[in-house]
């Protein structure tokens, strides 16, 4: 089909110009695109576009030189096929005479059609579009114009189109009579009609030459539909600072409204709502058409007035919620927002809300339902992002499917939502509270031990200071609590993200949610949703195996996924488990080894903990084919940087057949750790104490020389290097021997090593600060914290830590004469 | 930095006019410096300095100024002078261009220049990629004494290549 061509080349045109770096990818599928590319060349297609197409693609085959010279020989071959074709085929090439007879056999038509009835049907078309055209202009210079004739003839030509076989047509007019059912300003709905119009009468031309017309009717198409979604063009509004306010809280509340109901929804599906819950529903819909009203948001009103309305017989027992029903609520929460968010940010760019063209459906379908008829929605192009990230796949959910395949959060079953009266405050506002605190907590501490309070033997003075200490811990503690919120919000997306992973990929999942109410520092819990979306789609899709192979294995063919937050020690521990096929070790290191990621003896040396590590490796995948849901070879990588940005780190366990279990550590919070004070010659400095194992006090027997030099501790029988602090960092008078000091054991990113330091001082908890700009490079520390003293400490990062092994570990590097000397003299 | 010879004559009042105004002036090694007034936020004594191991020779270290912890630049370090002496009048000056606070270390604060725009001349052709000569914006003249003015807003930025 020429049109497929013309599609492909403008695509290809785009890649070309925008894209081209040269990698390896893009020539692979610029490879691809060629080769389509030729296949669909339209079969009467000139012998010189021929000839150039074949140029083109030899050119982009060969192997170039470089990358450089190979796309500019294909971007020049390219523009001669460019240039063939639209000199050649746009304007379509004048048939020689359109071989009588032929014209309907040339467009495929149907065997009744003869060149008798197709000239016909032409003819009154083109006298037909000729007295559109007239209404047409009229509706677009602002006459009052009666649509319903219009609407009529319309209809009857899509008729004509279909009785003849052209269903591109016919799917046109389909289209342009769509455009009347929507409530669209006048100037667009003319603006819109005139296009399809004028593709309809090229059409007439092609099909009388006996051609399809060069514009594939996708093109106008896909030009209407988004006609009707951003044809009510977005203008500029002005809106009082009052009413902003007001949008403002209305946007806040009603998210949090339909976020709710998802909750609820969620467990409606696992037919545990109660009148409550259903009440609850009700509620929160009714509460958004209130406010939408008074906000001047009437497209959203109309949605939550019809949800509304359908959610009554549900509460009067009339309608039960539950199969294509609950479907549609679901729908509607998505759609709702789906528009809040598009409403916010109209607010936000003082700009009109449009119209979503799945309004209008959803709405009749919402009235439908009311009535008891079921009327499906129209099947959805894109999946909508109406959960984070989803995937702009267009596996599309066919309507009133299997719904029951994703379970709601059992532990959250039957909890009623008690209300608690809150203010919102500015977070800015709480940040600086925050740090005041802060910097309360340290001076208090150096008011109480500045010698001249120490020195003082008032039992009174030690009296009120105890009690100003015990204050200001209430107010640290009070003061952090502001920030916390509980994890319930991410997980309950989760949930969601898992019935829609479930419906797309097939696969019966149970979701088991526990210790959502956890409360996590804000700024955490708003971080952590990117990496649990990848890590429970990880489960999803790598983790679970499809029901089949569950039933081959033994195993329920539902399969479950926990979720589950929890403290322990200081930190908290977000686990994701499934109980799918677990890691395997062989698959693991072997596609390490193929991936070139570590060598094979590496590979059969490492213990089973550190080859599951394996997948965080960048570019690692071990799916054996890649998914539209996960599994590109990003994604464990980047959830490993994302949660190590967060002062977290991640464990693996996993058993072959039983499933596996990722567990998140985290801090408490971003801004203040649990800190070692360390000393070290004479500075202080803080280690999280979130990566120290243990400290042991070596004796001489323990410690170990490579080559005299590079030292290693023998503690329980493992061997590790040890990093001297004190030389690292150029601090002269630190103690050199191992066994006058003090070993730290650290977890760093490749595994447990000793720190040397002189003493350990105590644990304290410090609040974290930038070290400033102009250190960027000092990577050795994460930043700084005030201490007692008042004195800047600064805050040792050990995953950078652990690189300085490399120095004792490596001959070639203590004999490398400028490193060797700066670990001696610093 | 292209402030050159060719332009003197040509934007000798420009420059006056773009530069005159107040300046901090501070003596480092035996000639006088000095920083627009308003980029400066105070002036403190340099006392517990927290040395950062391993990074830019001319970063000091860091020091705690009211719960915030800035970074140190000895100006001598970072003009090539060796490096900082510290006497009774050595203080810190502590600057503020945009979001970014940092201090530097001088061997003493001077006084506050009022710069007319006829006192202020071009910086003389000097060549070579001398450190600091990017910071010279130019020099003021009172009476016999020269002031070199310089603006510091890119020595910390500048930091990353210099190790």
């Amino acid at each position: 089909m020429s049109n497929d061509f013309s599609t492909l080349l403008e695509e290809i045109a785009c890649t070309l110009v925008v894209g081209g770096s040269g990698s390896a990818e893009d020539v692979a599928g610029l490879r691809s695109s060629l080769a389509a590319l030729e296949e669909s060349l339209p079969s009467g297609a000139p012998q010189a576009l021929r000839d150039a197409m074949r140029d083109c693609r030899s050119k982009a085959d060969a192997d170039a030189s470089s990358a450089d010279a190979w796309l500019a020989e294909v971007v020049e071959s390219f523009a001669k096929v460019q240039a063939i074709h639209t000199s050649e085929v746009i304007p379509p090439p004048p048939p020689a005479a359109p071989t009588e007879g032929g014209r309907a056999a040339a467009l495929g038509l149907p065997e009744w059609v003869d060149e008798e009835l197709l000239a016909d049907f032409i003819s009154s078309q083109q006298m037909a579009l000729e007295e559109i055209e007239g209404i047409l202009l009229a509706i677009e210079s602002g006459e009052d114009t009666d649509v319903r004739e219009l609407k009529g003839q319309l209809h009857s030509l899509k008729g004509e189109s279909g009785t003849v076989g052209l269903d591109d047509l016919q799917h046109v007019y389909h289209a342009w009579e769509d455009l009347l059912d929507r409530d669209l300003p006048p100037e667009t709905l003319a603006e819109m009609m005139l296009k399809a119009q004028d593709w309809v009468v090229g059409a007439m031309a092609a099909y009388a030459a006996g051609q399809h017309p060069a514009k594939g009717p996708e093109d106008i198409l896909g030009e209407l539909s988004e006609g009707i979604e951003s044809g009510q063009a977005q203008e500029y509004i002005e809106r009082d600072e009052e009413m902003v306010a007001l949008l403002g809280e209305f946007h806040e509340e009603s998210m949090d409204g339909i976020t709710r109901t998802d909750e609820l929804l969620l467990e409606a599906e696992n037919g545990g709502l109660d009148q409550e819950g259903i009440n609850a529903i009700f509620r929160v819909f009714h509460t958004i058409k209130g406010v939408a009203g008074f906000v001047e948001q009437p497209l959203i009103a109309e949605l939550a007035h019809n949800t509304e309305n359908l959610l009554i017989e549900v509460r009067e027992g009339r309608i039960v919620m539950e199969g294509h029903v609950l479907d549609l609520v679901f729908e509607a929460t998505g759609l709702m927002r789906r528009m809040l968010v598009e409403s916010q940010e109209a607010v936000a760019n003082s700009l009109t809300v449009t119209q979503p063209a799945e309004l209008k459906p959803l709405i009749n379908s919402l009235a439908f339902a009311v009535e008891g008829v079921e009327l499906a929605l129209p099947p959805k192009v894109e999946a909508k992002e109406e959960t984070p990230a989803a995937e702009s796949a267009s596996v599309a959910s066919p309507a009133g499917g299997s719904t029951k395949s994703a379970a709601p959060p059992a532990a959250s079953k039957g909890k009623k939502t008690a209300i608690k009266e809150t203010i919102k405050v500015d977070l800015a506002r709480v940040d600086s509270l925050v740090e005041l605190i802060g910097e309360l907590v340290i001076v208090e501490t150096m008011v109480a031990n500045a010698p001249e309070i120490t020195s003082l033997r008032s039992h009174r003075v030690r009296n009120f200071l105890g009690q100003l200490n015990k204050i200001i811990r209430d107010l640290q503690r009070q003061g952090l609590g502001l920030r916390m919120v509980p994890l319930k919000g991410v997980f309950q997306k989760m949930s969601r993200l898992v019935r829609d992973l479930s419906k797309r990929n097939g696969k019966k999942v149970n979701l088991v949610i526990s210790g959502e109410t956890t409360e996590m520092d804000r700024s955490l819990v708003e971080q952590i949703g990117d990496p649990l979306v990848h890590m429970v789609r990880n489960s999803m899709d790598h983790g679970l195996e499809n029901a089949e192979e569950r039933v081959a294995a033994g195993k329920d063919p539902k399969g479950t996924v926990t979720l589950s937050a929890y403290h322990e020690g200081g930190n908290i521990i977000i686990a994701i488990s499934d109980d799918g096929r677990g890691l395997d070790r062989e698959k693991i290191t072997a596609k390490a080894v193929s991936r070139g990621i570590l060598s094979a003896d590496a590979a059969a040396s490492l213990s089973d903990r550190e080859a599951y590590e394996l997948i965080f490796a960048p570019g690692f995948s071990t799916a054996e084919k890649v998914t539209e849901i996960s599994g590109r070879g990003v994604g464990m990588d980047v959830v490993k940087r994302s949660i190590e940005s967060m002062r977290g780190r991640i464990r693996i366990e996993s058993t072959l057949g039983q499933g596996t279990t990722f567990q998140m550590v985290m801090p408490l919070t971003l801004a203040i750790i649990d800190g070692m004070l360390l000393s070290c010659g004479q500075s202080r400095y803080v280690l999280p104490t979130l990566s120290i194992m243990e400290s042991v006090q070596p004796a001489e027997d323990m410690i170990r020389r490579f080559a005299d030099r590079a030292p290693m501790l023998h503690l329980r029988g493992e061997i590790m290097p040890l990093v001297h602090l004190g030389n690292t960092l150029g601090e002269m008078t630190a103690k050199q021997d191992p066994v006058d000091g003090l070993v730290v054991i650290v977890e760093g990113t490749r595994g447990r090593y000793g720190l040397v330091v002189d003493e350990v001082l105590g644990q304290q908890q410090v609040v974290i600060k930038n070290l400033g700009e102009g250190l960027n490079n000092a990577e050795l520390f994460s930043g700084a914290a005030i201490l007692s003293t008042g004195k800047v400490g600064l805050i040792l990062n050990p995953s950078a830590l652990d690189a300085e092994t490399q120095v004792g570990a490596l001959p070639a590097a203590i004999y490398d004469d400028t490193n060797f000397f700066e670990e001696m003299a610093g | 930095m292209n402030v050159q010879t060719e332009t003197v004559e040509s934007t000798e009042t420009e420059l006056g006019q773009r530069l005159a105004g107040k300046y901090l002036t501070f003596r480092l090694g035996g000639e006088t410096y000095g920083v627009g007034i308003l980029c400066v936020r105070e002036i403190i004594e340099p006392l517990d300095i927290t040395p950062v191991p391993r990074t830019n020779p001319s970063v000091v270290g860091v020091i705690n100024l009211r719960g915030r912890v800035i970074p140190l630049v000895d100006l001598r370090t970072e003009f090539g002078m060796g490096s900082v002496e510290f006497t009774d009048q050595t203080v810190v000056i502590v600057l503020q261009y945009g979001n970014t606070t940092f201090g530097v270390l001088v061997d003493e604060v001077l006084e506050v220049l009022n710069l007319k725009p006829k006192q202020i001349a071009p910086p003389p052709p000097l060549t070579g990629g001398s450190m600091g000569l990017s910071a010279l914006l130019g020099t003021g003249r009172v009476e016999k004494r020269v002031t070199f003015l310089l603006d510091l807003s890119n020595i910390i930025a500048g930091q990353e290549g210099v190790i």
